[in-house]
């Protein structure tokens, strides 16, 4: 572990050469124009996406704009243009660029039309989608704000569908994606704070809360962790995330990830606070607990005593997904007296002809079943039906028949598999299957006392971790006996009345008090809605 | 400060993973113990016999006439010399975790237990439900050759016997327990080996088949005789462990009878001193169920009922009676744990026969008390085949 981290830590130093800035942005534009043209040209150069396009206003004026194609909306371009050029009409004689700035962006209100003096600003704002424009003679130069970049629309999640719960998911457009949490709470307290982070991707980073609810501690927490990553280029929301975790050691996800603006709402309003990342539809959310990772968002909105038992049901089947190959091989192992004489029969009938022990072979049948499923998940859909068969050919019955591995390690094996599937966030389910590895050495080696050894581990680590100064086991360890309405069961909406201790405690109240449906309850309060008397 | 650290790791994992403390066992390498018997040989030595399973044979197809299991015997001075004598002659390690029966034939029990219940109370591997049984006047290994077509071995038969039978049979925990209380002496569940007459063999390959037969009265740990089913039930209720019964009550006046399952078994035992001798009070009291009445009587008329569990309170109070002057004159043996009544309620006056207590319990004034409600007697109150005019309102 400590060789290892130094080889991570290694290399660090001078700022890569991808890091410094080519467009020397401090130039300024000169007087003569044919200078200023040449000096454009090569900024330019070789960037084939970039247009240069002359083009003649209405009187004498030439005009030159520089824009990216396909960023750009070309109808909204040739209707400022037309302004440009009534402007300058209307007024006799030649605007100026300051003055044509302001009448465009006064008429057509599509923001951001300024008159720039400097290369770097005018290059990164062409390269940002807007338009720059050249006038003839003009030592400085006018950007209009006519990007339209390339997106997809408002889709359903493909990651995370309910059968119940709105369809709408993140795009990767992170301007759309502000829109679909704005819809959700419009009221000012709905904060977002802009930040930009990489030096070549100037990817947008926002970072949303619900002001007065969010802990201010968190936020501020947040916005320092993200001001001071430093990278070339985000990618992914998965970049942000490994610069903001609490313990990047830690098999388990700190960070909660979500393409589902609902459930961004619904952590907001318990406290949380959001980070919409440009270029993905995965939202982040902090800080993250344990149980958040085994909750879906359709707990909450099917009837509570369903979301109770899929709670439940989930609870069960993460320790089978953790625990039920470690305990197997420990059992078979070394405690034969712990299994029920008949089942020891079975277990020792298939197995007979085996010959593995069961430590190697739960390895060999767990290694295949990862690997089938990151096969299932790569491939073409077309392609992953072929996956399947052979998997359920050549695993479930050729192994079996030929001996090699018995039934019973097959039936834990698809057991702990589906288990695992029930976990309902996809990175909190990888933690457990990689931790379920070392529980299965531990118990090959120690049997149940390793499994002992191995569940104490894990649960001391778990009770230190903390996500953004929160304990990551809250509410369980430290004890708030009001959280565990929303962790042990799932409370209905109106007895869950306060939010979590640790995040949305500012203001507390959520729901207040006497809410629960009853005979009589709707005319003590007046009964606005109508209908009985 | 890092160095340290993995240098510490390191030893860690070397201590668990080079110092050959391993004790996995695949289980493919151990041999299942199902059942075990101990004999006494004509020369003094132990002679044990063990009945494995064969694990292929207990799944899937296999021939019918394929045994699902083998036997292997040894022989030495004590349990151990016997089992190093019988490990040579098996490729895996023997393994009684999962051992249900051990059977004692009755010419070892006749000798004394003390040796095996040394052995097995020392040995952590021993499971202590093992349920432990003398052979009737036969051999222990002879019970062993008994095959039984219902279960996967035969010895699993005598387990399932004993669920249905209701708890008569005794577990080593039982006879470690008794065997070192005072005042009360062990009992063992029986086996009686039977041949098969007249009925269908059922595919088996032995002429004799097995039956539990109430259990075998112990005196310092030697085995002193026999209970049959009945007694074996008053002896269960009198020492609190009766869940199942039926009996049946004679209805001389109406020519019939009429079975009552017990459904509520309690007793309560009043140990006293008087003039020096002890004495002891027993009160039976249960609770049962009318499920056959072979008589005219017309159960839904509570008289009748009443009749019913006078008769049934005589008959288990004189049964009871003469079971324990039989124990007394016989064995001489408090298999009903009434010292250890004593010993509860009074520890002063106990201390005076705690030495001899066998003597005392021979001589000891007992009186038995019965009280038996009879709470249903089923719908139908008087039998459906009678006419009207049969039935005895």
């Amino acid at each position: 572990m400590f060789v290892f981290r130094r080889w991570l830590r290694k290399r660090s130093g001078k700022l890569p050469a991808a890091m410094r800035d080519w467009t020397e942005p401090g130039t300024e534009f000169a007087q003569d124009p044919q200078a200023n043209l040449k000096l454009l040209e090569k900024t330019f150069e070789n960037c084939s996406d970039v247009v240069f396009q002359n083009v003649k206003l209405p009187g004498e004026r030439e005009a030159l704009l520089i824009y990216l194609d396909g960023m750009v909306d070309r109808q909204l371009l040739d209707q400022q243009m037309r302004l440009g050029a009534v402007a300058r009409d209307r007024g006799g004689a030649p605007a100026s660029p300051g003055k044509l700035a302001e009448e465009l962006d006064s008429r057509l209100g599509t923001g951001g039309t300024r008159t720039v003096n400097t290369l770097g600003e005018f290059a990164k704002g062409v390269m940002g989608g807007q338009v720059g424009v050249v006038l003839d003679g003009e030592p400085c130069i006018l950007i209009v704000g006519a990007g339209r970049p390339p997106s997809r629309s408002v889709e359903e999640p493909q990651a995370e569908t309910l059968i119940r719960g709105p369809r709408e998911g993140f795009i990767e457009q992170i301007q759309t994606n502000m829109a679909l949490l704005r819809k959700r709470f419009p009221t000012t307290r709905l904060k977002m704070e802009p930040f930009t982070v990489g030096e070549l991707s100037d990817t947008k980073v926002v970072v949303a809360y619900l002001e007065g609810i969010a802990t201010d501690s968190v936020v501020l927490e947040v916005r320092n962790r993200i001001a001071r990553i430093r990278i070339d280029g985000i990618v992914e929301s998965g970049y942000v995330e490994e610069f903001i975790e609490d313990l990047p050691f830690s098999p388990f996800p700190q960070v909660l990830n979500t393409e589902r603006p609902d459930v961004v709402a619904a952590h907001l309003l318990e406290g949380r606070v959001a980070i919409l990342i440009g270029g993905t539809p995965f939202a982040l959310l902090v800080p993250m607990t344990f149980w958040s990772g085994l909750q879906s968002a359709e707990d909450y909105y099917e009837r509570f005593p369903i979301g109770t038992f899929l709670r439940w049901i989930r609870f069960a089947h993460l320790l089978i997904a953790l625990f039920l190959p470690s305990v197997y091989v420990a059992i078979s192992t070394f405690h034969q007296e712990m299994i029920p004489t008949n089942l020891l029969m079975s277990i020792a009938g298939a197995r007979e002809a085996n010959p593995f022990p069961a430590l190697v072979e739960v390895l060999l049948m767990e290694i295949t079943f990862e690997a089938l499923r990151e096969a299932g998940v790569r491939l073409p859909k077309q392609v992953g039906a072929a996956v399947s068969i052979v998997g359920a050919l050549v695993i479930g019955q050729a192994a079996v028949q030929a001996g090699i591995i018995s039934a019973p390690m097959v039936i834990v094996v698809a057991v702990t598999g589906i288990a695992n599937f029930s976990i309902p966030r996809f990175n909190f389910a990888a933690s457990i299957r990689l931790l379920r590895f070392p529980m299965i050495l531990l118990a090959g080696t120690l049997g149940l006392f390793g499994i002992g050894i191995g569940l104490l581990g894990i649960l001391i680590h778990l009770c230190s971790l903390r996500s953004f100064g929160i304990p990551y086991f809250s509410p369980v360890a430290p004890l708030s006996f009001g959280g565990l309405k929303d962790v042990v069961i799932r409370s209905p909406h109106w007895a869950m009345k306060l939010r979590p201790r640790l995040t949305g405690y500012q203001d507390p109240v959520r729901v207040p008090e006497g809410q629960m449906p009853r005979p009589g309850a709707s005319g003590k309060q007046g009964n606005q809605g109508g209908g009985a008397p | 400060m890092k160095g340290k650290g993995g240098a510490c790791a390191a030893l860690v994992a070397a201590a668990l993973l080079c110092t050959g403390c391993w004790d996995r066992t695949e289980i493919n390498d151990i041999a299942l113990v199902m059942a075990s018997s101990l004999d006494l040989t004509a020369d003094g030595r132990y002679e044990g016999t063990t009945q494995i399973a064969i694990p292929a044979r207990q799944i899937g197809n296999i021939p019918q006439r394929a045994k699902k299991y083998f036997s292997v015997s040894g022989k030495g001075y004590n349990i151990h010399q016997l089992i190093q004598d019988e490990q040579p002659k098996l490729s895996r390690r023997l393994f009684v975790g999962h051992r249900r029966v051990l059977l004692i034939g009755e010419k070892l029990a006749r000798h004394g237990l003390g040796d095996v219940i040394e052995y097995y109370g020392r040995n952590p591997q021993t499971r202590l439900r093992v349920y432990v049984l003398v052979v009737k006047g036969r051999q222990g290994k002879e019970a062993l050759k008994v095959d039984y077509p219902l279960e996967f071995v035969p010895t699993e038969a005598v387990r399932e016997m004993e669920n249905l039978t209701g708890g008569m049979l005794t577990t080593m925990r039982d006879l470690l327990n008794a065997s070192s209380a005072e005042g009360v002496q062990p009992v063992t569940g029986v086996i009686e080996l039977t041949p098969i007459g007249g009925e269908d063999k059922g595919e088996q390959g032995s002429e004799e088949t097995f039956k539990l037969t109430g259990s075998a009265v112990f005196n310092g740990l030697k085995l002193a005789g026999y209970l049959n089913a009945g007694q074996t039930q008053l002896q269960q209720w009198v020492t609190g462990k009766l869940k199942r019964a039926i009996f049946t009550v004679e209805l001389p006046d109406q020519q019939g009878n009429a079975a009552i399952v017990l459904t509520a078994a309690k007793r309560t035992i009043v140990p006293k001193v008087v003039n020096g001798m002890p004495r002891f009070s027993i009160r039976l009291q249960g609770k049962g169920t009318v499920d056959e009445n072979n008589s005219r009587l017309d159960f839904s008329n509570p008289k009748h009922v009443r009749t019913v569990q006078r008769l049934l309170e005589r008959s288990l109070r004189r049964d009871t009676e003469k079971l324990i002057a039989e124990v007394q004159q016989k064995y001489g043996a408090d298999v009903f744990g009434l010292g250890e009544a004593l010993h509860r309620k009074d520890n002063r006056s106990w201390s005076r026969y705690k030495n001899n207590w066998n003597t005392w319990f021979e001589r000891a004034d007992i009186k038995v008390d019965a009280e038996f409600t009879v709470t249903r007697s089923g719908l139908t109150g008087p039998p459906l085949q009678l006419r009207e005019k049969e039935i005895v309102k």
